[in-house]
């Protein structure tokens, strides 16, 4: 073998790997290494050990480990809204707020068996700064143990209080806190909101050594519970190269074993951003098996070893894991006076001077009514005598006010039962909400509000509903087929550009869908962005889809060839007069100029009477879509297969914000239409096209009247044409009768 | 075949057989390529360690820099594949520490003091780990002139710092520093200063038997250390055999000797004796617990512990690989810790990626 041979076997492999010197031989600058192999050179030795070693880490004082005390968190017993509300919220993740001059809510404990029981408990808490100190308390009553009082003082960040208790058991434990905290300055239905605590529930709880914890299914169950009732999130740990099918296997029976109520968050096991509560760790192994331990940060962690493409056996562990339902909104008969009792809704106590209670109740599938009938509120209500004048309360049906009534006269008593009578279109079927707001000024407002010693408003167990009877009618659209929806039937696009995207979505919104009721296996939601477009769509351009579910992006500065736009009229930053108004900007320019054209007024008659024709949305989707904005698109892929639905998401698209959404349009069955575009406000807008109510149960003499009223109600022009050609149907006999009679008297 | 021809064949050879080991067979050659997860723990790492000229700062050390920084940041930056944090280290390295006569690196660098390095001594590993980083980027970047450098820095650990074992077996040991270490009647090691596939891969790509031996030979010593007890962070050993080193030693196994277990297993070998019993010994503390890591030699009982995840992280990666486990407790990175145990947590993640994927955090 020559030099030039050698060199090329050498350099071979070197080249081969070399990704970057593919194209190139190598060429070594000339070493400064020398040649010949060196001789190994002893090095010098020395007299005496004379070298010293540096220190090393930051923590030489740090002693020996001690016992680990683990923390039990406390836990929401019900669910609780994420927006700010008077009483108790959970506006973070993590984080329960008792907003009101007083609050109270119930939270649950968690103790095992067989251990020495805690003697105190450990509350991380904060204040607002407008709470009045020195008079602000908070109660805690453990069980049935005597309540103990805390003074509210930490305005500062939340400050770690331990409070003694001795009637902690062991298992279930209601801790019940109730706040008293004044605002410091102001009284009134502002300075309700502008008083808060904050209690962090991932620092509050109960300490216990954690040698007395070990990682159990149960002991996982306890903090899964504890990590979805404080709003927090459910980390699945997998890694890259997962098959989306076994992870969409173990997310779905996750999501199920907690109904629906959690929220999952997919990391890689290497995520540095910093994580709490339980994790589920999946991992390709040599076996199946799933185990409970302790993760590095000493959390309960579910270990799903799996080998090939399919998981362990799930049943047994998620027997273990699954939640209790959740309690559904009463369902209220039609046609049968109700109590608020009935409902599940005990005596409705306010003390609070902005206050708002809301009692949910269910209506059947297929209640509709469209046209003036109307339903009754039997309502027993009493308040305090000497409030404010400018008292009131609201009684509100789905948000819309029905009642106003005072509260500042004729207080301290029970009053006698007073009707509300409202219009029962308000009603919708699936979910519906009756709320009391009162509102009661402070007296005066600029000063803080004198204790009371007693309860401001009371609306008692025994107010009744009546919902009269619907015939069995549906309006169209997609409701139906979404409250059939199951976490198996949400899917991602095959064809979506973003297929990972879109399979993480899917994976997060089935896990979040609550179970349904009557699951309907035909009904899917197929999760898509715009590289495919259905054909439902087919009148809508990619263009108009993406300027609605794109973000706004500002406009670039115009060239220096475009016209400039006209001056915007300015509002005007000066009044001259006490009495009269400011002038308006002209007419002209404040509005586009009208056409008087005869041409332009029908236009504007067609338009009206379009609008007014149909209970839709009376234009084409394409012009509604115009100008609309939004995170997602909720649509029917395809008229013909309503229960084939599909979810077209935006680059900015939350899935989190989604799912909550799509939850509530479930089961509000407020989905009566063939597009629903999801606002970056957590609302729905609607597109309905014409389609007539659907009528499911025989016409009869009895439900005829509701019938007809509905459609009427429907479309009134569609309906007073009909009548109008019956009306000219029934004069020709008529006129028939009367010629025939005419032309005898003329022979 | 010149020499020239012989490395960059041999550094080749090397990248090779590496590649061909099947325990790493889902990332070639020990690298971790671009979009694996683990950068982003890279970059936590550079964004506490790394400042913008290429020097890597041991805040608890009064910000100083060492040798031993600036090779395993070298290392990790050629793991990594970060050819502009590679470049930026080695310059500020080249332009600060490798001020010496020979190859090796002085071994510390003081921001307060004047002139900035005050004792031109070297440390062995700092300076095993810098090579090995050259040979690893030399390979990966095809740019032989590193590699040529390493040999140098080789051949003077070879020359400088190493010693026959006083016993007169043969037996070559690495010394911790060219000076200090050595006197007629016995040697202090420093048993974490080897890392045996650095030295293997180096002797390898620089065609170097003696750097073989000395790491079969600092093998076999750590094995028969650890045969008896806990690995200590430094040993004296005379020509009657092992003994303790000087008082102003440590006399634990601790904060040095943790390395003894990642290297090992850095290396591919999850049976050894250090493994096992650090393991065990670990084990006394709980996950998400302060860590055990100071240990009395004799009784084994706890003397210090720490909450810094990086010694956590080798605890549970020692736990995990030397059983039949899948997944470990090793926490994700953290930048919730000064210099030290965040490189040695961000070495045993890549540790268990490139050597043990059973043992992937959970």
């Amino acid at each position: 073998m020559n030099k030039t041979t050698r060199l090329t076997l050498l350099g071979l492999p070197f080249l081969l790997l070399s990704g970057t010197a593919m194209a190139q031989d190598i060429v070594l600058p000339p070493a400064a290494a020398p040649e010949a192999q060196p001789a190994p050179e002893a090095p010098p030795v020395g007299q005496s050990i004379d070298a010293a070693p540096a220190p090393r880490d930051g923590m030489p004082e740090a002693p020996a480990p001690e016992i680990r005390q683990s923390l039990l968190k406390l836990r929401p017993l019900t669910t609780l809204p994420e927006e700010v509300r008077m009483g108790p919220s959970l506006p973070q993740p993590g984080i329960l707020r008792l907003t009101g001059e007083v609050a109270r809510t119930d939270l649950g404990l968690d103790l095992p068996p067989d251990q020495a029981l805690p003697e105190s408990l450990q509350l991380s808490l904060r204040s607002a700064i407008n709470v009045l100190p020195d008079t602000a308390v908070m109660q805690i009553t453990v069980n049935d143990a005597a309540p103990v009082d805390m003074p509210l003082n930490s305005f500062n960040g939340f400050k770690t209080v331990n409070v003694p208790t001795e009637g902690l058991i062991a298992g279930q434990n209601r801790i019940a806190i109730s706040l008293r905290q004044p605002h410091r300055i102001y009284c009134g239905p502002d300075a309700s909101f502008g008083v808060w605590t904050e209690l962090d529930l991932t620092r509050s709880g109960a300490q216990i050594d954690q040698s007395n914890l070990p990682p159990t299914a149960q002991g996982f169950a306890l903090a899964l519970s504890q990590q979805v009732g404080s709003g927090l999130p459910v980390t699945v740990l997998s890694g890259d190269d997962t098959d989306p099918a076994i992870l969409r296997q173990m997310t779905d029976a996750l999501g199920t074993a907690m109904q629906g109520r959690g929220w999952i968050d997919m990391r890689s096991p290497y995520d540095i951003a910093a994580r709490q509560g339980p994790s589920v760790a999946l991992l390709p192994s040599d076996r199946d098996q799933i185990s409970y331990r302790l993760d590095g940060r000493g959390t309960p962690t579910m270990v799903v070893e799996y080998q090939g493409d399919a998981l362990p056996d799930f049943s047994l562990a998620m027997q273990e894991l699954t939640f209790p339902a959740q309690a559904q909104a009463q369902m209220l008969q039609p046609g049968v006076a109700q109590t608020l009792a009935q409902l599940g809704q005990s005596d409705i106590v306010g003390n609070t001077h902005y206050f708002r209670k809301d009692v949910e109740f269910r209506l059947p599938d297929d209640w509709l009514l469209l046209a003036n009938q109307k339903a009754r509120l039997n309502l027993q209500y009493g308040y305090a005598e000497n409030l404010p004048q400018g008292s009131i309360l609201l009684v509100k049906i789905n948000d819309e006010t029905v009642r106003l009534l005072p509260l500042d006269r004729e207080g301290g008593k029970l009053l006698d039962p007073l009707a509300v009578g409202f219009g029962a279109r308000l009603l919708h079927s699936g979910v519906n909400t009756l709320s009391f707001e009162m509102m009661v000024p402070g007296n005066p407002p600029d000063v803080a509000c004198p204790p009371r010693q007693t309860d401001m408003l009371v609306v008692t167990k025994e107010s009744s509903l009546l919902v009269p009877h619907s015939p069995a009618m549906q309006l169209g659209g997609f409701s139906s087929a979404l409250s059939g929806l199951s976490a198996a039937g949400i899917k991602a696009d095959p064809a979506a550009a973003e297929r990972s995207r879109m399979e993480m979505a899917a994976i997060q919104l089935a896990a979040g869908l609550r179970p349904s009721p009557e699951p309907d296996a035909a009904v899917s939601l197929t999760l898509m962005d715009f590289s495919t477009l259905p054909t439902s769509l087919a009148d809508v351009s990619l263009r108009e889809l993406q300027e609605a579910l794109f973000p706004t992006v500002a406009m670039p500065a115009a060239s220096a060839q475009a016209a400039p736009p006209p001056a915007a009229p300015q509002a005007p930053s000066f009044r001259l007069s006490e009495t009269a108004e400011t002038p308006a900007p002209t007419a002209e320019v404040a509005a586009p100029a009208r056409s008087w054209s005869p041409l332009a007024w029908l236009h504007r008659q067609r338009e009206r009477l379009e609008k007014a024709a149909f209970l839709s949305s009376g234009e084409g989707l394409s012009q509604w879509l115009d100008g609309r904005r939004g995170d997602a698109l909720l649509i029917t892929l395809d008229r013909s297969q309503p229960e084939a639905l599909g979810l077209i998401l935006g680059p900015d698209a939350q899935t989190r914000g989604i799912s909550r959404a799509l939850d509530e349009l479930r089961s509000n069955r407020l989905g009566q239409g063939a597009v629903a575009l999801l606002s970056n406000d957590g609302s729905w807008e609607i597109w309905s096209p014409v389609e007539t109510p659907r009528l499911q149960e025989r016409v009869t003499v009895m439900n005829l009247f509701p019938i007809l009223g509905n459609l009427a109600s429907w479309s009134p022009f569609l309906f007073a044409t009909m009548l109008l050609v019956l009306g000219l149907i029934s004069v020709v006999p008529a006129l028939a009768i009367v010629i025939i009679f005419r032309k005898s008297r003329l022979r | 075949m010149n020499r020239r021809t012989l490395l960059s064949g041999l550094a080749a050879a090397s990248f090779l057989g590496m590649r061909g080991n099947p325990a790493r067979a889902d990332m070639p050659g020990g690298f971790v390529p671009a979009g694996h997860p683990l950068h982003q723990s890279w970059q936590a790492w550079k964004t506490l360690c790394l400042t913008d000229d290429g020097r890597i700062v041991d805040g608890f050390q009064n910000s100083a820099s060492h040798s031993e920084g600036q090779g395993y940041g070298l290392a990790l930056a050629a793991i990594f594949d970060d050819r502009t944090a590679f470049d930026t280290i080695m310059d500020w390295s080249d332009r600060n520490l490798a001020i010496r006569d020979d190859a090796l690196m002085a071994w510390r660098w003081r921001p307060d003091t004047v002139p900035q390095v005050q004792d031109r001594n070297n440390a062995s590993d700092g300076d095993l780990f810098y090579a090995w980083a050259l040979v690893m980027a030399g390979a990966r970047q095809a740019r032989p002139e590193l590699i040529q450098r390493a040999a140098r820095i080789a051949n003077d650990i070879v020359r400088l710092c190493s010693a026959p074992h006083p016993d007169g077996s043969g037996r070559l040991l690495m010394l911790p520093a060219a000076m200090g270490f050595r006197t007629a009647e016995q040697v202090v090691v420093n048993p974490s200063y080897y890392m045996p596939r650095a030295m293997r891969e180096l002797a390898q790509a620089t065609d170097l038997p003696q750097l073989s031996q000395m790491a079969d030979d600092g093998v076999a010593l750590i094995d028969d250390l650890a045969h008896s007890g806990l690995v200590p962070d430094w040993i004296a050993l005379t020509a009657q055999g092992k003994a303790a080193p000087p008082a102003n030693f440590s006399q634990n196994s601790g904060y040095e000797a943790i390395r003894v277990p990642l290297f090992a297993l850095w290396s591919g070998q999850p049976g050894s004796p250090a493994v096992q019993n650090f393991a065990q010994a670990a084990a006394s503390g709980a996950p998400g617990d302060a860590s055990p890591v100071v240990f009395d030699l004799t009784t084994r009982a706890v003397v210090e512990a720490s909450s810094h995840a990086g010694y956590g992280a080798v605890a549970a990666l020692s736990s995990c690989a030397s059983s039949s486990a899948f997944g470990s407790a090793m926490r994700p990175f953290t930048t919730d810790q000064p210099y030290y145990p965040a490189t040695l947590h961000l070495m045993a993640l890549v540790a268990q990626a490139t050597q043990f994927p059973k043992c992937v955090p959970i």
